[in-house]
């Protein structure tokens, strides 16, 4: 086998702009997605502002400001779509105010502290966080997203009523959210 | 993933908090959504709207030429033609420095990602599989067929013990298939299939599919790109190849790869060259390295994808799992 070596570039990678927005559209699509799904409590609307925010930033790529993350100007973009979309709907869609979305901007940008190429891979600590879980939270999590199990399928297989077990994974997830910010933590120290 | 029951799915009863705006109703959403990341809640999903947003670029893009192109005025178009052109300056400019940017990793990952796009596409591919052991001093090698069309489809021929007997297995897209030397057709889903592999020490390759190789290398491997490189196809021919470099992050798992090397096809993405390699100590016996290489797209049978493309006699056909109970 003959081995040519030839200097990295651009050119070099046959790629035109869209194909290099794709690319990093599809590195950062868990990433938005899981931010809108913060943000925003209506599935169908989550999925119309995941494609709007990917459309504005393919119209706008020549304003992104290349000394920022690609993913911190991605999720500006989705914010701005975001608050129009809470004034448009008032009172149909429950909105977050600037101040919240704030706090859950920070703690994605937290985020790159953390090991791992991927958000999935980012991700191993919030995995790590509910296997440290006591066994009656660690269950209705796991049950409810990692099997995908419905709320009335965990309540009968754990036996609990719906409420009861909405409580217990309401309570979980506080629990994960604070092992994630020591995690967090420690990581940025 | 089954998306019915995701957690956000409108048709569940939702387990979002009913104070959305308190500090605590922030955090369980917060939370809510990473752990739907973190267990891949909606990933073809994901992939599919990323693939409707660039269908709609190439419609954008499609209609701003056309009047530009057919009816616009002189003075109009030559206008456009700068702002065009200061646009096309610009975008190459932020790709350049977004390539910079997002580094060799990205671009190495782009390589594979363009080959896994490849490997996706219905075009009938055969590869050569050569699997080298080690025992002792002695290293002796193996080689198999790989046919695959699409990520759903393959058939892999293994020498057989018995002269002149093949192991044959495969996927047609919704089932899975052994044809052993002798015997019933087992038949069956992956996760049988894999139970199955799990349970014969005779196949000598880990991997079935190009894809799972590829897949495997964007995942858990500290990539690196090295540019591109020549190297010589199977038919003698020189093919321009992007070449990347995976080292396996952790040495946790043993039974992963050490070193995944690709060469895809710098035009087509198609992957050319796979080198996989394990890490052995030096007196220790086991698989040493997996190389697949691309022969050619053969015409095939219609039901080459199938079990009853690889057997003559009549024979019988039962489960995985059956088979397993026995």
């Amino acid at each position: 086998m003959t081995t040519v070596w030839r200097e990295r570039s651009f050119h070099g990678w046959n790629m035109n702009p869209e194909q290099v927005f794709e690319i990093l559209m599809r590195e950062n699509a868990d990433m938005l997605l899981a931010y809108l799904r913060a943000v925003v409590r209506d599935q169908h609307a989550v999925d119309d502002l995941f494609q709007e925010s990917m459309l504005v930033a393919w119209r706008k790529l020549e304003s992104y400001d290349l000394e920022r993350p690609f993913g911190t100007w991605l999720r500006g973009i989705a914010k701005n779509l975001a608050l129009a979309h809470f004034r448009e709907r008032a009172g149909r869609d429950q909105p977050l105010d600037e101040a919240a979305m704030e706090w859950v901007e920070s703690r994605f940008a937290q985020f790159h502290v953390l090991a791992g190429d991927t958000m999935r891979e980012k991700l191993s600590a919030l995995r790590a966080c509910v296997q440290a879980l006591p066994e009656e939270y660690r269950q209705p999590v796991q049950m409810r997203y990692a099997d995908s199990k419905s709320l009335s399928e965990i309540g009968n297989k754990l036996q609990l009523a719906t409420e009861t077990l909405k409580k217990r994974l309401s309570r979980a997830k506080l629990r994960l959210a604070e092992c994630l910010e020591r995690k967090l933590a420690a990581v940025g120290e | 993933m089954n998306n019915e029951h995701s957690p956000s799915n409108a048709s569940d009863a939702s387990d979002f908090p009913d104070s959305p705006d308190s500090p605590d109703g922030i955090r369980e959403a917060f939370i809510d959504s990473l752990l739907m990341a973190a267990y891949g809640h909606g990933q073809a999903a994901v992939s599919s709207k990323v693939d409707q947003v660039m269908q709609q670029i190439e419609r954008e893009k499609n209609a701003s030429r056309r009047p530009t192109q057919e009816a616009a005025p002189a003075n109009r178009r030559s206008w456009s033609r700068w702002v065009s052109a200061a646009i096309a300056a610009s975008l190459l400019g932020v790709v350049f420095f977004g390539l910079q940017y997002f580094g060799p990793t990205q671009q190495a990952l782009a390589a594979i990602e363009q080959s896994l796009a490849a490997a996706a596409e219905q075009v009938a591919r055969k590869y050569l599989i050569t699997v080298t052991f080690k025992d002792g001093g002695k290293s002796s090698e193996v080689e198999n067929d790989l046919y695959v069309q699409g990520s759903d489809r393959f058939a892999l021929r293994h020498p057989a013990l018995v002269a002149g007997a093949d192991l044959w297995l495969g996927k047609n897209g919704n089932e899975t298939w052994v044809v052993p030397a002798i015997g019933p057709v087992l038949t069956g889903n992956d996760l049988a299939l894999s139970r199955w592999l799990g349970s014969q020490e005779q196949l000598s390759t880990p991997y079935l599919h190009v894809t799972t190789v590829l897949e495997r290398m964007s995942r858990g491997y500290r990539l690196r790109n090295l540019g591109e490189s020549t190297i010589r196809s199977t038919a003698g021919n020189e093919v321009v190849c992007r070449h990347v470099v995976g080292e396996l992050k952790s040495e946790a798992n043993q039974n992963l790869p050490a070193m995944i090397e690709l060469w895809s096809d710098a035009e087509s993405g198609v992957a050319q060259r796979i080198e996989a390699r394990w890490s052995l100590a030096e007196f220790e016996s086991g698989r040493e390295k997996v190389v697949i290489e691309f022969v050619g797209q053969p015409e095939l049978p219609d039901d080459w994808f199938e079990a009853e493309g690889h057997y003559a006699d009549s024979r019988g056909k039962i489960t995985f799992d059956k088979k397993e109970n026995e």
